[in-house]
């Protein structure tokens, strides 16, 4: 039989098998495409008071979680649209935390993602609540 | 009773066995994809928000694809050089040749020869060959397997001599005709070749264990192993770390059920 | 046998010689000059660093006298004694079912051999969790059943520990008897069943009267490889208990690697092997002669 021949035989007898790994090897590289073109470490969000009005000038801090090293936090300040973006950023599960003096604080939001410095973007505000 | 109680009957049992079978692997997936029933009781049965971040734990606290590399190159080293050694002896032992007799007891005797026994002399062999923590090293031992040649040997035998003689006249060398004859029609030797030496050779534990002395060359089930003392006790990412590590080989195992179940049939004692 | 004609044949022969080497030399290194090497350390008393100095049977003296050998070796024999009966009794109850012309069988078959290939690493861990006193399924169905009334410590008790990594390793290795067994009993031909059905034989007579005896050497085989398992299954017990607690879960194979490689007596434990190594030998050459000949075997010298 010739090369092509055994190449086409070969390839009707496990037709799925390869479908499968094709499959996989397709997937494989749409993932890794995708953490390349997202991989800046860029996580950004909003904070807002309880009212829904943009803070400026808010805290906002990022700390690493993990299950034994406390690392320094990481702090930003809020621009006028109550908007904050950290740079860099190589962890994959923190928690972050705004305040402000005078006007509150937010709850400790924790988040985990899914590659390294994947740009990330805050689902959700973070209000700032009245001390009490 | 009839035929037909009997049936449902057999099916009853086989199913609740089935069940029985699969429910540890269920739990475990379960685990890694939603971290619950590690410390509360009573467990929950159906997964709630499952997520993969136990996963992307794993892969980013150990080395793991550094891991897998280890386990993936030493099984190619193994399967590779068993294909070719096996079916090599397999065709020589096709001939009648001086001390004939003597070889195959010797390779029936090493059939008698498990592992374990001989853990102490082969780490110290290794470690005289600068082999030690080198992939070379891992795979160096189970480079060849006894059954396998004598699957290579009987699947080579009933080759008919029609097709040598016709090759010989043809002017073919004998080790060619292996090559060219053997080979492509011992495809199902092949396959119980491959398929034996990578479970045993990706499962192999007890080998790495001793072998490796750097976490950067440790094999998946080495790593495993560790994993559970480096981050003590029960974790949503020990049990992803689980699934990671069967996942390869449970995948391959359905993909080829066939092939898998009959080659593993051939290797009856684990050589 | 390839006829080889007069002229090729030192070329031939030169091929053969070529072709046999490297895995002979493999097993040569690695499977016959252990056993010498064995047996020569087990004269020896060697802490790996330093020299070694030669005793003699000293080793074979303190193996004798030493009670965690003899619970190692004791422990191994339980769990051959203890699994292997109940793993074969269930897989030949499983293949019968399983031989069946029902439908989904292939279904079945794939199903009941699933955890044959899974890593025993893996296993342990998962089975290890599932019999976790606090949070463990196993002990969450037995209570919930009302069967106990407090958490098993399955794994921290002297009593229950070993019995319940044998289970482990039965449901491990299940599969593979099951698969042993279908083979052995595809090659009973169908006609015996019918005319002893229509001699008015029960189906349960046909099982004791002609399933089984036929299938004696596939059984045999079976045993064999749980021996020899028996013998060498140190994955699971490293992980699942490391011998513990105490030594209620050591076999001769995890003695073995804790004296030869976390205590150093490569000597004392070299000495356990040429023990471990001939009592395999012993057995299985036994229980070989009993089977009356290879069991399942390949008439390998033609």
């Amino acid at each position: 039989m010739s090369v092509g021949g055994r190449l086409s035989e070969f390839g009707r007898a496990n037709l799925g098998r390869i479908l499968f790994v094709a499959a996989v090897v397709l997937a494989l590289l749409i993932w890794i495409i995708h953490v390349r073109l997202n991989d800046d470490g860029v996580v950004t969000g909003v904070v807002l008071t309880q009212a829904g009005d943009p803070v400026q000038g808010a805290t906002v801090q990022l700390r690493e979680q993990t299950l034994n090293l406390v690392k320094e936090p990481r702090a930003v300040k809020t621009d006028e649209q109550g908007r904050f973006e950290f740079t860099d950023i190589e962890m994959i599960d923190f928690l972050v935390s705004a305040k402000l003096d005078g006007v509150g604080a937010s709850a400790r939001k924790r988040y985990h993602l899914y590659f390294m410095r994947q740009n990330f973007e805050l689902p959700e505000p973070l209000v700032l609540k009245k001390e009490s | 009773m009839s035929k037909r109680r009997t049936h449902v009957l057999t099916h009853i049992l086989l199913i609740i066995l089935c069940f029985l079978i699969i429910v540890p692997i269920y739990w475990v997936v379960k685990t890694s994809l939603t971290g619950e029933n590690l410390f509360n009781y009573p467990p929950s049965l159906i997964p709630k928000d499952p997520h993969i971040y136990f996963f992307v734990d794993v892969y980013y606290w150990i080395p793991f694809l550094r891991f897998f590399m280890n386990s993936v190159i030493v099984s190619a080293i193994v399967v590779v050089s068993n294909i070719i050694f096996n079916a090599m002896a397999g065709f020589a032992l096709g001939y009648n040749f001086p001390g004939k007799r003597l070889i195959i007891l010797t390779y029936l005797s090493c059939m008698m020869v498990p592992f374990q026994t001989t853990i102490i002399p082969a780490f110290l062999l290794t470690k005289y060959f600068g082999l030690l923590n080198t992939h070379l090293g891992l795979a160096l031992p189970l480079a060849s397997t006894i059954i396998n040649i004598f699957v290579f040997k009987t699947n080579f035998d009933a080759v008919p001599q029609s097709l040598h003689d016709a090759a010989r006249i043809d002017g073919m060398a004998d080790w060619k005709m292996l090559l060219r004859i053997y080979l492509p029609l011992a495809r199902p030797a092949i396959a119980t070749n491959i398929i034996l030496t990578f479970v045993w050779s990706w499962n192999n534990f007890i080998w790495p264990l001793i072998i490796t002395q750097d976490t950067i060359m440790r094999t998946l089930p080495l790593g495993l192993a560790r994993f559970l003392s480096y981050f003590e006790d029960t974790s949503g990412q020990l049990y992803a770390f689980v699934i990671m590590v069967i996942a390869p080989i449970v995948v391959v195992f359905l993909m080829n059920q066939r092939s898998f179940i009959s080659g593993m049939m051939s290797g009856a004692v684990k050589g | 046998m390839r006829r080889v004609s007069g002229q090729d044949r030192s070329r031939i022969l030169l091929m053969i010689y070529l072709f046999l080497f490297p895995s002979l030399a493999i097993f040569l290194l690695y499977r016959i000059t252990p056993i010498i090497w064995n047996l020569l350390l087990s004269f020896q008393e060697w802490k790996f660093i330093g020299p070694n100095t030669w005793i003699g049977l000293r080793n074979y003296a303190e193996m004798i006298r030493d009670p965690v050998f003899w619970q190692s070796f004791k422990n191994t024999l339980i769990y051959f004694f203890g699994g292997t009966p109940i793993a074969i009794a269930l897989a030949v109850l499983v293949a019968v079912m399983v031989n069946n012309p029902i439908r989904g069988r292939n279904a079945y078959r794939v199903m009941i051999f699933l955890p044959y290939p899974i890593t025993p690493v893996a296993v342990a861990i998962i089975w290890q969790w599932l019999y976790n006193e606090k949070v463990g399924l196993i002990n969450y169905v037995l209570r919930t059943l009302r069967l106990v009334s407090d958490p098993v410590p399955f794994l921290q008790s002297f009593k229950l520990a070993l019995p319940s990594v044998i289970m482990t390793t039965v449901w491990q290795v299940l599969g593979y008897f099951v698969i042993i067994v279908l083979t052995g009993l595809q090659t009973i031909p169908d006609d015996l069943y019918e005319s002893a059905e229509l001699d008015g034989a029960s189906r349960l007579a046909q099982f004791f009267r002609i399933t089984l005896p036929l299938i004696r050497s596939t059984i045999f085989l079976c045993f064999i490889v749980g021996i020899i398992n028996s013998f060498t299954v140190f994955d699971i017990i490293y992980v699942m208990t490391d011998g513990g607690p105490g030594h209620a879960t050591e076999i001769l194979v995890t003695n073995i690697y804790k004296n030869a490689f976390t205590f150093n007596r490569m000597g004392y434990a070299a000495a356990m092997t040429v023990f471990m190594f001939l009592f395999l030998l012993l057995v299985t050459w036994y229980s070989n002669r009993i089977s009356g000949g290879e069991a399942g075997g390949v008439n390998y010298y033609e």
